[in-house]
């Protein structure tokens, strides 16, 4: 299914423009307008129908927004702004223009090459010896992008792989031996958002295909981004879909529940701030979860930020589309607001927020440290 | 049939552009693999660029920079090689063997070399064969 197929009058009506009461919630919550951007969603979407997509302000503001969906959540009448966004961006791309994208759209080359079916990566050279994983089973834990941008944002001095490293350190403990890929395929979610519908179709083809030939039923991730898309957006694309795909905080909480005690936790002396992520806030329950998870720590004092679980959702940028002024200043505010609650170390649950907050700090100019870290890592250094 | 091979040669504005007019000066044939693009510095390609030309089929990318000690803006070449070190480490992870990615040096009027350069960087990429990726699958 390809947007150009679409009509402007088809995507209108998909995402429920005409449902706008013009009350301005959606600016009100927008992360870029509080910047100081001249941005919002009605004007844009009322230029749309008036219009047509070809008006400038139109053509800045769907490459501007962050697809983070607080307007969305925000809408007392159900307009799906992030999704009218991206329905316009694919549009664009379907014309022949190309998007304006961050970091010269490396970041999408790379899941356009995986989408390639002769492709053999070899992602795996991260894993440490002890840790017992295997050829097929039903269990998969999906790693994601972490190897590449480990690579790609060497210069940040970040290492998100110990993400992936942490987390199968837990299933390990669980007693869970799960699959992982050497030539596992992204899961297309920046592909999705960027716009490009025929790319992450072919992509989401061949990522299944792959997944499915190891026997696989059940997909763990640590990621907010591959939890939504295999969640939300797989079974759109493929109608045979039929993989559960569960988050690692799921998982840690059902084997705490049951009394298993392969999981001790020893006290860690520290104070930590929480950074919500976009993806994970569509699911409440996981990102609670998360919360009570680490809430279990000895001596571990959670701060929150004034605005957090909803307010604080966003990092500044989505989907490698459009990194700019306003993507540095909302990510300047994350972190005064983090160093404001007095705690040393900030806590998210999607390895982008890191890379983009470490992004700013290593900024010429900006002096204040912080130490940031992936909640799945937080949680395995306080295993026994 | 044997594939035709798709190299992409980014050749700097000053020295390996000179050696280009050159080739077509002394009549010296080009490769028909190969495709040129002008760039105003080695150092403008950067891992972005690399990882479009081969998202977009390139069996094998060379870059042409001048020497060292004689780049007009100063670090070029320098760059251009701390970009490529930077990609091999992402093609390494995509499955992609170095050897599709290359740079060389030039000298103004060094069109023979270019030529020769050329043909045996053509060459070695015929061996290597075609890249696993499938190119121009469509959107930009």
């Amino acid at each position: 299914m390809s947007n150009s197929d679409k009509g402007l009058p088809v995507i209108i009506k998909e995402s429920g423009i005409y449902q706008c009461l013009d009350c301005g919630k959606c600016t009100a919550a927008c992360p870029i307008a509080e910047t100081g951007k001249d941005f919002s969603p009605r004007l844009a979407a009322s230029k749309v129908i008036e219009k047509g997509d070809d008006d400038p302000y139109v053509q800045e503001f769907i490459w501007a927004c962050l697809t983070c969906g607080r307007c969305d959540g925000r809408c007392p009448s159900g307009v799906k702004f992030s999704d009218f966004v991206r329905m316009l961006r694919g549009r664009w791309i379907d014309s022949g223009k190309s998007g304006i994208y961050s970091h010269g759209g490396a970041m999408l080359s790379l899941m356009r090459m995986m989408s390639s079916p002769g492709i053999r990566q070899n992602r795996l050279g991260f894993l440490p010896p002890e840790i017992k994983t295997q050829s097929r089973g039903k269990v998969l834990y999906f790693v994601g992008c972490l190897p590449y941008f480990d690579v790609f944002f060497k210069n940040l001095g970040l290492h998100t792989v110990q993400i992936a490293k942490d987390s199968l350190k837990i299933l390990n403990r669980c007693d869970i031996e799960p699959v992982v890929l050497d030539n596992e395929r992204c899961c297309g979610h920046d592909l999705f958002w960027a716009g490009d519908q025929k790319g992450f179709a072919r992509l989401a083809k061949e990522s299944y295909e792959e997944i499915k030939d190891h026997g696989v039923e059940e997909i763990i991730t640590s990621c907010p981004e591959c939890l939504y898309t295999f969640k939300e957006i797989f079974p759109k694309v493929l109608p045979n879909f039929d993989l559960r795909a569960t988050h690692i905080y799921e998982l840690i909480d059902r084997r705490l529940n049951s009394g298993n005690n392969s999981l001790n936790l020893k006290p860690l002396p520290l104070q930590v701030t929480f950074k919500d992520s976009c993806r994970l806030s569509h699911y409440r329950d996981v990102s609670q979860i998360f919360r009570k998870l680490l809430g279990q720590i000895p001596q571990l004092n959670i701060k929150e930020t004034p605005d957090s679980e909803i307010g604080n959702i966003c990092c500044g940028t989505s989907a490698w589309v459009g990194c700019g002024e306003h993507s540095k200043k909302i990510q300047i505010k994350r972190l005064k607001e983090t160093i404001a609650t007095g705690s040393q170390l900030l806590v998210s649950s999607c390895p982008k927020c890191l890379i983009h907050l470490q992004c700013t700090m290593n900024d010429f100019g900006y002096n204040e440290r912080l130490e940031i870290k992936d909640v799945v890592s937080l949680f395995a250094d306080a295993l026994e | 049939m044997k594939h035709k091979m798709k190299v992409l040669a980014f050749l700097c504005n000053w020295a390996p552009w000179s050696c280009y007019t050159g080739m077509g000066d002394l009549e010296i044939p080009i490769p028909g693999e190969v495709n040129v693009i002008r760039v105003m510095c080695a150092g403008r390609v950067n891992t972005a660029l690399l990882l479009k030309a081969f998202e977009k089929g390139a069996d094998g990318v060379l870059i042409a920079g001048c020497r060292i000690d004689n780049c007009q803006n100063g670090t070029g070449p320098e760059v251009a090689l701390k970009n490529i070190d930077h990609t091999y480490e992402i093609l390494n992870l995509l499955g992609l063997k170095k050897e599709r990615l290359q740079f060389k040096y030039y000298l103004a009027h060094e069109s023979e070399k270019l030529s020769s350069d050329l043909h045996e960087f053509v060459e070695r990429i015929g061996e290597l064969g075609k890249s696993p990726i499938v190119g121009d699958q469509g959107n930009v």
